[in-house]
């Protein structure tokens, strides 16, 4: 019988960040398919260019993103920025970016290009907890960042319980003074 | 009676914790001093002095008496969750449940699936659901989103932020702040107080029908890609 070895990836640690577009599915259905590709195209131009160095774009998931930072500070101001972003973009193109995003701080395991782990699948449920123009973020990454962000406010949202995450998880609303 | 908007700098009000799996949460602020559980779960006192409530079972139903004015946070993967009487702040986010709530200083609701509920909210309140109805009934001030779900909100004092998909909206304000509301394709429709002057901003091509004369005094901004909007006096 085949013995299967432990992995031997090395673990990376650091802040993931999944965003989602709001009512996609119904924008498409609304506006048609090219509408749909230039909200899509204008949420990748946004994240390109507020991304700082180091951070990446791990995988696009249909109407969202999982992204990936070294640093858990530069993750939330650049979710903050994200936001400030989209708001300009859509009240230039009319295209509403709404968008949400979840971030969690932790460990993964690198699989090719993208991350899997237990902390991955925390940082998606949490995105789905969010609405609009919000930043949730788990304890762990309010805890990392600290006070590394003096202009960032957190209120605290309290013990959630997660689908497939065994032990609740506290979440802030981050939001930039 | 209401309760008045939260006081930073009066003494610590109670503070309730509570995280369960499953089954029906039920929370009733009433005259006494202490928190007991009539039902499916024990209290511990933590040390900055949170009442932390654990449900004995994975998914019985919980049962929770507290003082009036006690801050409650919920935290549930499927339960419906109902706070009968005067609460302070409030937050209660639940995957799949309903939330119904009484009267709270202010309020922060989250549910995926459920419906959202307020009876009467005396500052912020801000409620998030996909596919659940939001209904909130007083209101200081409303943030509120829905992707699906109606969003009604009968009386609002000030400031009132709306955003749906596909959910209708319908906004009842008196006029202490600015209106805004934004959808896809949900009707919008918007009660200001008879003889206000509105500043209408309308994004999008949909025509807004209206009967009040315009003017400069509430702001509100509409957006919208194929629902139809109306601004009507109360």
């Amino acid at each position: 019988m085949a013995v299967l070895a432990k992995s031997r990836v090395v673990a990376v640690c650091g802040s993931i960040v999944f965003t989602d577009i709001v009512g996609f599915t119904e924008f498409t259905a609304l506006r048609g398919d090219e509408d749909a590709l230039a909200l899509l195209a204008a949420q990748e131009r946004v994240v390109r260019r507020v991304l700082p160095v180091g951070a990446r774009v791990v995988k696009e998931l249909g109407d969202g993103l999982l992204l990936w930072f070294p640093d858990s500070a530069d993750a939330l101001r650049t979710a903050f920025a994200l936001h400030r972003s989209f708001e300009q973009e859509s009240a230039a193109s009319g295209l509403p970016l709404w968008v949400r995003v979840g971030m969690h701080h932790g460990h993964a395991l690198p699989r090719g290009a993208d991350l899997v782990g237990h902390d991955v699948n925390v940082a998606a449920r949490i995105v789905d907890l969010a609405g609009p123009g919000e930043v949730l973020i788990s304890e762990a990454t309010r805890t990392d960042v600290d006070a590394r962000l003096p202009q960032a406010c957190f209120e605290e949202l309290g013990p959630v319980v997660m689908k497939g995450i065994p032990d609740p998880v506290r979440l802030f609303r981050a939001t930039l003074n | 009676m209401s309760l008045p908007p939260p006081d930073p700098h009066t003494l610590a009000r109670p503070s309730l914790r509570i995280s369960t799996s499953s089954g029906r949460v039920k929370v009733i602020a009433e005259a006494r001093a202490d928190v007991v559980v009539d039902r499916g779960g024990t209290t511990k006192t933590l040390p900055d002095g949170v009442v932390e409530v654990r449900p004995t079972k994975v998914s019985g139903a919980l049962e929770v008496r507290c003082p009036v004015g006690t801050d409650v946070v919920v935290g549930t993967a499927s339960a419906g969750v109902e706070l009968i009487g005067q609460f302070g702040s409030v937050r209660v986010t639940t995957a799949s449940g309903s939330i119904k709530t009484g009267s709270v200083s202010q309020a922060d609701l989250r549910s995926a699936s459920g419906k959202v509920g307020v009876d009467e909210c005396a500052g912020r309140c801000r409620a998030s659901t996909k596919s659940g109805t939001v209904t909130v009934s007083v209101a200081g001030e409303a943030e509120v989103s829905s992707v699906s779900g109606t969003v009604t909100i009968e009386a609002v004092d000030g400031t009132v932020e709306v955003r749906t998909v596909s959910g209708k909206v319908s906004i009842g304000t008196k006029g202490g702040g600015p209106v805004g509301a934004q959808t896809m394709s949900g009707a919008i429709s918007i009660r200001i107080p008879r003889g206000m002057r509105p500043a209408i901003r309308m994004a999008g091509r949909r025509p807004v029908r209206t009967d009040c004369e315009q003017g400069d005094d509430i702001t509100i901004d509409v957006s919208t890609i194929s629902g139809a909007v109306e601004i009507v006096p109360s």
